[in-house]
């Protein structure tokens, strides 16, 4: 399931895919794979990723139909 | 550091040219014409005879020594077994070997100065092979007594002798050395050249040089290399019992690593998990068609036709280069072409 929280808090802080990869230390094609949800993070990328877009992690990965 | 990889460039440039100048001091022996003794057998042989019929001819060693053994072997038609024994003075076995249509050569065996006696023996029957197999030491591979036909009339034309083995000088395993070395040189330039021109490579395997997702993407590519490379094990291992033993080589060898390679390489770079988080396109890619390039150069020769690429039935030895030269530029066509489908997507996206 695409991952449209985390592209929008992105894109309110004017990020584009290659600046979160570089800030969180991963790969722009595991951001992409992440929006669009193909891929799983583990909990501690979860975290990173929050911690540089400024968001809790319910905020962006928590599953509303689950 | 930049300054201390040219020195190291140049003290390598500099060992490279001295090893190649005393290099040059090691006179290629040219082989000599090698000349054979050679005989005309006509035999009749009789199933069941007690001594099976044989001819004995006699070479000589002039000096203690290496020596490697030629026997041909070449009966008019099918049937019959020829067998040879080659013995020393006090009548020990130096070598032995049998065969229908056989040009054999041996190993590298020491010899003492002498007269040596080569026995050849004519065998159809049964428990003629067997007889002689048990005396000669020789294990019965792939031969089957009772296809042979027995009692028959039959013109061999019989080839035998030896030569002193060659021994290299000191030179040439300091041109081995010089060849690694200037490998090495090749490596460090090519290095060099790529990051020069802003190229980012990145060869130590870090642990954090690949990001999590990107870790599971190589686990897959590592578990898929490794069953290809069982699977091609065992498609040659079952060709090699329908005696098609094109694949049993070093060559043969080398081919399933290739194999293997393409499949872990291109299950990384479809999965966007082959270049590293230290490296950038244009490195990699300069890296890749380096390889490529430079073993194909070394192969050329078998891509043009000058030299063929099967040689006894199984792929040349010195095909590997052109081998992986070919597997590194279908790395790279795949490599570029996974990059342009990113870029489009990215621009889909709005990236």
């Amino acid at each position: 399931m695409k991952n449209l929280k985390m592209k929008s808090a992105r894109a309110a802080l004017d990020m584009s895919q290659q600046d979160l990869a570089a800030a969180v230390n991963v790969s722009r094609q595991t951001i992409n794979a992440i929006e669009k949800g193909d891929y799983n993070p583990t909990i501690n990328l979860c975290r990173s990723i929050c911690k540089v877009l400024g968001k809790t992690l319910d905020e962006l990965f928590w599953d509303e139909e689950l | 550091m930049m300054h201390k990889g040219k020195i190291l460039i140049s003290l390598l440039a500099l060992i490279c040219l001295c090893f190649f100048v005393t290099g040059c001091g090691e006179k290629t022996d040219e082989r000599e014409d090698l000349s054979l003794e050679q005989a005309q057998v006509a035999v009749s042989v009789t199933d069941g005879v007690a001594a099976p019929k044989g001819s004995v001819y006699s070479l000589s060693v002039a000096e203690d020594g290496g020596y490697t053994f030629y026997i041909n072997c070449k009966p008019d038609k099918e049937g019959i077994l020829t067998g040879c024994v080659v013995y020393d003075e006090e009548d020990w076995p130096v070598f032995c070997c049998t065969g229908e249509e056989m040009q054999v050569e041996s190993q590298n065996i020491e010899l003492k100065a002498g007269t040596y006696r080569v026995e050849f023996c004519y065998l159809t029957n049964q428990n003629d092979v067997v007889a002689f197999l048990k005396n000669g030491w020789v294990k019965p591979d792939k031969i089957d007594p009772y296809t042979f036909s027995k009692n028959g009339d039959f013109n061999i034309h019989l080839e035998y002798g030896l030569e002193k083995s060659q021994k290299h000088s000191m030179y040439y395993y300091l041109g081995v050395i010089c060849g690694f070395l200037f490998a090495f040189l090749i490596i460090m330039l090519v290095r060099w050249g790529i990051l020069k021109t802003g190229g980012r490579i990145d060869l130590r395997c870090k642990a954090d040089s690949y990001d999590e997702r990107q870790q599971l993407a190589r686990g897959i590519a590592y578990k898929r290399a490794f069953f290809a490379l069982l699977f091609y094990i065992a498609v040659v291992s079952a060709l090699s019992e329908m005696d098609i033993s094109i694949f049993m080589s070093f060559a043969g060898m080398w081919l399933g690593v290739c194999i293997a390679l393409l499949v872990f390489v291109i299950t990384c770079i479809v999965h966007d998990a082959y270049m590293s988080l230290y490296e950038n396109a244009k490195g990699v890619t300069m890296l890749i068609s380096s390889v490529g390039v430079l073993n194909i150069l070394c192969g050329f020769e078998y891509l043009t036709g000058e030299k063929p690429i099967l040689e006894d039935g199984v792929i040349a030895a010195n095909c590997v280069n052109l081998m992986v030269g070919i597997t590194f530029l279908i790395i790279v066509v795949v490599f570029v072409g996974r990059l342009r489908y990113n870029k489009k997507q990215w621009e889909e996206d709005g990236e």
